[in-house]
């Protein structure tokens, strides 16, 4: 238990996939804009992250690895990921148009992104059991969330912000989030 | 010839990946520690980017519009695991540092942009010029953030010491903070930068203009 | 109706057709490079241990011990080159540690950690690893005071590095000192 605990803790905060590793930065710029949508998508990526996840897991260690073929990891990951996106997408919009208008736009924007494929490969890369595959992909997806949230308030207190021209937009967002991963490395040595 | 300088030379300063589209920032930025890693990483999505250009510039008329997309992935996807696979064959330990960021080459999204937005609508000598251009740009970007992390954060340059023995290095520089947040100022000296020229230019508009006036 | 039909198998030869291509492709590349990826990595593995044990000339896997290595002189082993694990500041450490048959470190060389740039990673260098050669078990232990000659001195601002990696030593000279039953 204390393992699952340790291993969920460190991907939630201290090896925080966008603050420490630069991973969905893509998405973590362009969305934080509106405190919202951050909810949103930091909710729509953790869930399909784990679904990916747990799909990805069984491919590798079922198809891939007894036959020799990991070197395909990559391509057949991508390829798994964006398919498995798209066919969520189309059964929401069927089977709920509800949830579909409130998260259909998320989707399709992370169907290729890379916090969604770099989760099922550290997973194998590391060779996690299923479940702690699952743990790690729910950590790793609220972390993301945690992180947007946390930018997403910041900026929207920086529209009242008298920013220098040169930094306005996307300079000074990336130096917020400079500021918040220095905080966030006080968690690093916790575990 | 001149034309196709153009198409290169756009992706070095004024259309430069990185700094401008604020495109694949994504994975690019952890590998900047040192000079080395940044280069290596800059030539990999070159190499990618540009013969991808040229695979879909190739293909461009058999692929039907409505799995245009998924067809690039995989061309994408396969492109980077042959790299992968050279890399690890011949340079293991540039392979260990890139670890899981050169298989996340796949997901940059400007290499599918590039396919999108020009090789799928453009001749193949074109297209490899705009890929060629595009990944100079991001070495270039890749180099600039690792030359002054390594530089600042560690206090050498290609592994060689430059300060000297009495240099403290600012480790800040080489932990992700400093990452953000060079690269949010070296964005607004592109900006900068870009709409000095603009501004001249527009001069010299304004100035043919009154020349030409006064001619007539 | 039809048109749609056809447009379906063409999409679907499309997929086909790319798919193929590539997995030639990845399929004959790997070919290629697959048994030179082999062949460097095994290369490696000799290099790095004979950096750590150079008097030795051959290097022989040790029976029941997984991942362990007899470095021989004349036939006779002068050494044991033994994995290690250890739990620093970033993250596990993983270490390769090089004992003498007498249960005392020779040198070791740390395979992976995740420790601070600067301060923990410092634990490679010469000035803190050039402590660890020639001590047993007993004298294996970190301390902060400059006069104590006898135990490793913590690297500056990276003391839980420096635990970690002493640890994950002695835990290697221990293992190395019940094989040989302390000889």
């Amino acid at each position: 238990m204390a393992e699952y605990l340790t291993l969920f803790i460190g991907a939630v905060i201290v090896n925080n996939f966008v603050l420490t590793k630069f991973l969905g930065l893509c998405i973590f710029f362009g969305i934080s804009k509106n405190l919202s949508a951050s909810v949103g998508m930091g909710m729509a990526v953790t869930s399909v992250m784990t679904m990916s996840s747990i799909l990805a897991w069984i491919v590798y260690f079922f198809v891939l690895q007894p036959l020799g073929l990991t070197f395909l990891t990559t391509i057949v990951f991508v390829v798994l990921t964006a398919s498995f996106v798209q066919l969520l997408e189309l059964i929401i919009k069927k089977q709920a148009p509800a949830l579909y208008n409130m998260w259909g736009i998320y989707l399709l924007l992370i169907a290729t992104n890379c916090i969604v494929l770099a989760v099922p490969l550290l997973n194998v890369e590391n060779s996690y059991s299923l479940m702690k595959s699952i743990v790690f992909a729910i950590g790793s997806g609220l972390g993301f969330a945690v992180a947007i949230i946390l930018m997403a308030s910041l900026r929207e207190k920086l529209a009242y912000a008298d920013v220098p021209k040169p930094l306005e937009g996307i300079g000074i967002a990336f130096i917020l989030a400079g500021m918040l991963s220095l905080a966030f490395l006080g968690f690093s040595g916790m575990l | 010839m001149k034309e196709l300088w153009q198409i290169f030379s756009k992706g070095l300063v004024a259309e430069n990946p990185i700094f401008i589209l604020a495109l694949s920032l994504c994975p690019a930025l952890a590998v900047t520690t040192t000079v080395i890693n940044g280069l290596t990483m800059g030539l990999t999505v070159t190499f990618v980017i540009t013969t991808n250009n040229v695979v879909v510039s190739i293909v461009r008329n058999w692929v039907n519009p409505k799995v245009r997309v998924p067809v690039y992935i995989t061309s994408i996807a396969t492109i980077v695991t042959v790299a992968q696979l050279v890399l690890q064959a011949y340079f293991p330990e540039l392979y260990k540092a890139m670890g899981i960021y050169l298989a996340l080459v796949v997901v940059f999204a400007i290499i599918l942009a590039r396919a999108e937005v020009y090789a799928s609508k453009h001749g193949v000598i074109k297209s490899f010029a705009d890929g060629f251009g595009m990944g100079c740009g991001f070495t270039l970007a890749m180099l600039i953030i690792s030359v002054i992390r390594e530089l600042i954060g560690a206090g050498t340059i290609l592994g060689m010491p430059v300060f000297g023995e009495g240099y403290e290095p600012m480790l800040m520089m080489v932990l992700p903070p400093g990452a953000f947040i060079l690269i949010g100022y070296l964005v607004a000296a592109t900006k900068t930068w870009n709409k000095h020229v603009e501004e001249r230019r527009a001069q010299e508009a304004r100035r043919l203009a009154a020349m030409k006036g006064a001619e007539s | 109706m039809m048109a749609e039909e056809h447009s379906i198998v063409k999409i679907a030869a499309n997929l086909a057709m790319a798919c193929f291509i590539s997995g030639v492709v990845i399929g004959s590349v790997y070919y290629v490079t697959a048994p030179v990826a082999a062949q460097k990595a095994e290369l490696m593995r000799q290099e790095s241990m004979k950096s750590l044990v150079p008097a030795a000339e051959a290097f022989q896997p040790v029976d029941g011990h997984e991942g362990w290595f007899a470095a021989q002189k004349a036939g006779k082993t002068v050494a044991y080159i033994v994995p290690g694990e250890s739990k620093g500041y970033g993250g596990t450490i993983k270490l390769l540690v090089a004992v003498s048959a007498d249960a005392k470190v020779i040198d070791y060389n740390i395979l992976e950690h995740n420790e601070t740039p600067g301060l923990g990673d410092n634990a490679q260098k010469p000035a803190f690893r050039g402590q660890f050669a020639g001590k047993g078990a007993a004298q294996l232990m970190v301390t902060k005071n400059p006069a104590d000659k006898d135990a490793i001195q913590a690297m500056t601002g990276a003391t839980i590095s420096s635990r970690a990696v002493t640890k994950g030593v002695k835990q290697a000279v221990e293992e190395v000192a019940q094989l040989t039953g302390g000889k």
